[in-house]
C-alpha cells in the first residue's frame, strides 16, 4: 500500500444514498499536513497529507499512561531473590516449648512475623513482572504520542517528495544522514538548532551502525539518541524534545499502528 | 508530557491488604465481620447449610449436543455498515470469505467454529457480492441473491480445516504445507452441504449424486471363497472326459519295433 493511500487525503464519500439533514454542512478534513525537510538544515521542501487518525489524534494522557506503565513493567528484570522461611539462615530449632511458658506458641526464628525473619512472599529470580495491553490500545497510544509531538511542533520528517523538485542547501540531503564523518558535524547540528539542553531522537528508515550520523550519535552522549524504528517505544517518543524521523520510518509507523483502524 | 501522565479517573484500584493494622480499615477482623463460619473459614459454593441445595432438588432436564457448532453471527446489516464506512474493501469479483471477515474485523476475538450469516437488517442490505460461510439463514440467502450476489455454505472440519482456512500462513510457517480440506463425514453435515436449499458447496457435485442415489458396487463385487474340496469337485465336473484305458483296448493294432520311437 502506497504512502499516500495509507495516510492519504481521502475525504470519504458518504456511501449511503440517504439525504443528509444538513446538505451544506462543512465536512472537516480527514487529514493534516506534515512537512518534509532536508537534513541537517531541516529546511522545509514539501508538505504531504497524513491521516488525522495518525498524526492529529486527540491527546489522551490516560492511554499514554497505560502504554508507558506497561513498557516500564516489561523493562523490569526481576532480579530480587529474597529468602523464604525454608531458605533463611536460622536453625529449625523451636524457640520455646509448646506448653508451660505462659507465652504464645512459636516455631523457629525463620518465621516471617519475627524480627530478622524471612520474607513471607519469597521469590526466586528471574521474576516476571511484565504486563500486557491490548494491541489496539497500544497502537492508539503510539499514534497519540506521535500526534502530541506533531502538535507541539517537535516532529521533523526528513525525506523527499517525488513531485516537488527542490534545490538543496550546501551539505544538505534528503536522507537522515550527515555528509561529513567528522563528529563536530552533529555538534554543529545541535548548536545551530539550539538543542543543547534538549533530548533529540533520530529514527532512520534503515539503521546502519557505520553511518556518519549513527557513529556521531554514539559518541555524543545521552541527550542525543538514535533508535532502530522497530525498537522505538511510546516512552522514547514522549521523552524526546525533538523527533527527527525519516519519511520511511514514518510510513513504517503509519502502516504498523493504524492497521486496526484504517 | 511524560511527567504529566495519569490513569483515567477511577480506573485503578489498589490491592486490598487485610490484617495490616487498624489504619487500613481491614485490620482486626480483616473485613470478615464477627464470629461464624464465614469469619473463620469458607463456605463451599452453592452450599445451603445442609438443606437440599437447589441443584439437587429438581430432576435433570435436557441435554447438551457437544457437536453443536459455536458460530460467529454476522448480520447482513453489519456487512452493509462495514462497506459503507469503507472498512470492507473487496476486489471486483472477490468473495467475502470467513478469512476476509476476520481480516476486515467483521468477526473479532478468538476463533470459534465458523460464521453464520443472519438476515437481520435485510431491507437495508444493497450489496451485490458473493459470500461464503459455514451457514446462513434462509432470509440471508434470499436477500443476498435478490441483490445479485451469490451465497455458498462451505464445510470446514471443526478445528484443523477451519484453522487452515483462516490462517494458512501459520501452517506454511510451521509445517511447510497447508492441510487439505476434509469432506463432511457426519450424516448431518453431508445432508446440509449437499442440499441446494442451503446452497451447500457440494450440491452439484458427484458426491451429492452418490449420496442421493447410492452407487452400484460392480467394481467391488465380493469374491467367493471356495474350499479346496469344492474346487476339486468343480474341476472334476468341468473336465473333459478322457477315456485313456478303453481306447487302448478298442483301437489296438500291432506295432513293429522299428516304428516305435524312443
Amino acid at each position: 500500500m502506497s504512502f499516500v493511500s495509507k495516510l492519504g487525503a481521502f475525504v470519504r464519500g458518504l456511501a449511503t444514498a440517504t439525504e443528509s439533514k444538513f446538505p451544506h454542512k462543512a465536512i472537516p478534513p480527514t487529514y493534516t499536513l506534515a512537512t518534509l525537510r532536508a537534513f541537517p538544515s531541516l529546511e522545509p521542501h514539501a508538505v504531504f497529507p497524513v491521516h488525522n487518525a495518525f498524526l492529529n489524534a486527540p491527546i489522551r494522557r490516560d492511554v499514554l499512561w497505560l502504554a508507558v506503565v506497561m513498557e516500564l513493567d516489561n523493562r523490569r528484570v526481576g532480579a530480587s531473590n529474597p529468602p523464604g522461611r525454608s531458605d533463611h539462615k536460622f536453625s529449625r530449632h523451636k524457640l520455646l516449648p509448646q506448653k508451660g511458658t505462659g507465652r504464645a506458641r512459636v516455631g523457629d526464628a525463620n518465621s516471617p512475623i519475627r524480627h530478622r525473619g524471612a520474607y513471607a512472599l519469597a521469590r526466586t529470580a528471574p521474576n516476571d513482572f511484565s504486563t500486557d495491553l491490548p494491541e489496539k490500545v497500544y497502537d492508539m497510544a503510539y499514534r497519540i504520542a506521535l500526534s502530541s509531538a506533531y502538535k507541539a511542533g517537535k516532529l521533523f520528517v526528513v525525506g523527499e517528495h517525488e513531485a516537488a523538485g527542490s534545490e538543496l542547501l550546501p551539505g544538505d540531503s534528503f536522507d537522515l544522514e550527515l555528509t561529513h564523518s567528522h563528529p563536530r558535524a552533529l555538534d554543529t547540528f545541535v548548536t545551530k538548532h539550539g538543542l543543547g539542553k534538549l533530548n533529540v531522537l533520530f529514527i532512520p528508515g534503515e539503521y546502519d551502525p557505520e553511518a556518519n550520523l549513527a557513529k556521531a550519535v554514539s559518541k555524543y552522549g545521552d541527550k542525543v539518541r538514535m533508535l532502530r524504528k522497530e525498537d522505538v517505544e511510546v516512552r522514547d517518543l514522549l521523552k524526546a524534545d525533538r523527533l527527527v524521523v525519516s519519511k520511511d520510518a514514518l510510513v513504517y509507523f503509519a502502516a504498523k499502528y493504524t492497521r486496526h483502524i484504517l | 508530557m511524560l511527567g504529566r501522565l495519569k490513569p483515567a479517573p477511577n480506573s485503578q484500584v489498589n490491592e486490598k491488604r487485610v490484617g495490616r493494622g487498624p489504619g487500613s480499615g481491614y485490620g482486626k477482623t480483616s473485613g470478615r465481620g464477627q464470629k461464624g463460619q464465614k469469619a473463620r473459614g469458607s463456605v463451599p459454593n452453592w452450599f445451603e447449610g445442609g438443606q437440599t441445595p437447589v441443584y439437587k432438588l429438581y430432576p435433570k432436564r435436557g441435554f447438551i449436543r457437544h457437536q453443536k457448532l459455536d458460530l460467529h453471527e454476522v448480520p447482513l446489516i453489519k456487512i452493509q455498515h462495514f462497506y459503507d464506512s469503507g472498512r470492507l474493501k473487496l476486489a471486483p469479483g472477490e468473495t467475502l470469505t470467513m478469512k476476509k471477515m476476520k481480516e476486515t474485523g467483521l468477526i473479532t476475538g478468538s476463533l470459534k467454529d465458523g460464521v453464520a450469516i443472519l438476515g437481520t437488517g435485510a431491507p437495508a442490505y444493497k450489496l451485490s457480492i458473493n459470500i461464503e460461510s459455514t451457514k446462513a439463514t434462509q432470509t440471508a440467502i434470499e436477500t443476498i441473491e435478490k441483490n445479485g450476489g451469490k451465497y455458498t455454505s462451505r464445510y470446514f472440519s471443526r478445528s484443523l480445516g477451519y484453522q487452515a482456512h483462516m490462517a494458512p500462513e501459520r501452517f506454511m510457517r510451521s509445517k511447510g504445507y497447508v492441510p487439505m480440506q476434509a469432506k463432511p463425514i457426519a450424516r448431518r453435515d453431508i445432508l446440509y452441504y449437499t442440499s441446494p436449499e442451503k446452497r451447500g458447496y457440494l450440491a452439484d457435485s458427484d458426491f451429492a449424486q452418490v449420496v442421493k442415489e447410492g452407487v452400484t458396487r460392480a467394481s467391488v463385487q465380493r469374491k467367493e471363497v471356495k474350499s479346496p474340496l469344492l474346487k476339486h469337485l468343480e474341476k472334476l465336473t468341468k473336465s473333459e472326459r478322457k477315456d485313456y484305458g478303453i481306447n487302448a483296448f478298442t483301437n489296438n493294432t500291432i506295432v513293429a519295433f522299428s516304428d516305435l520311437k524312443f
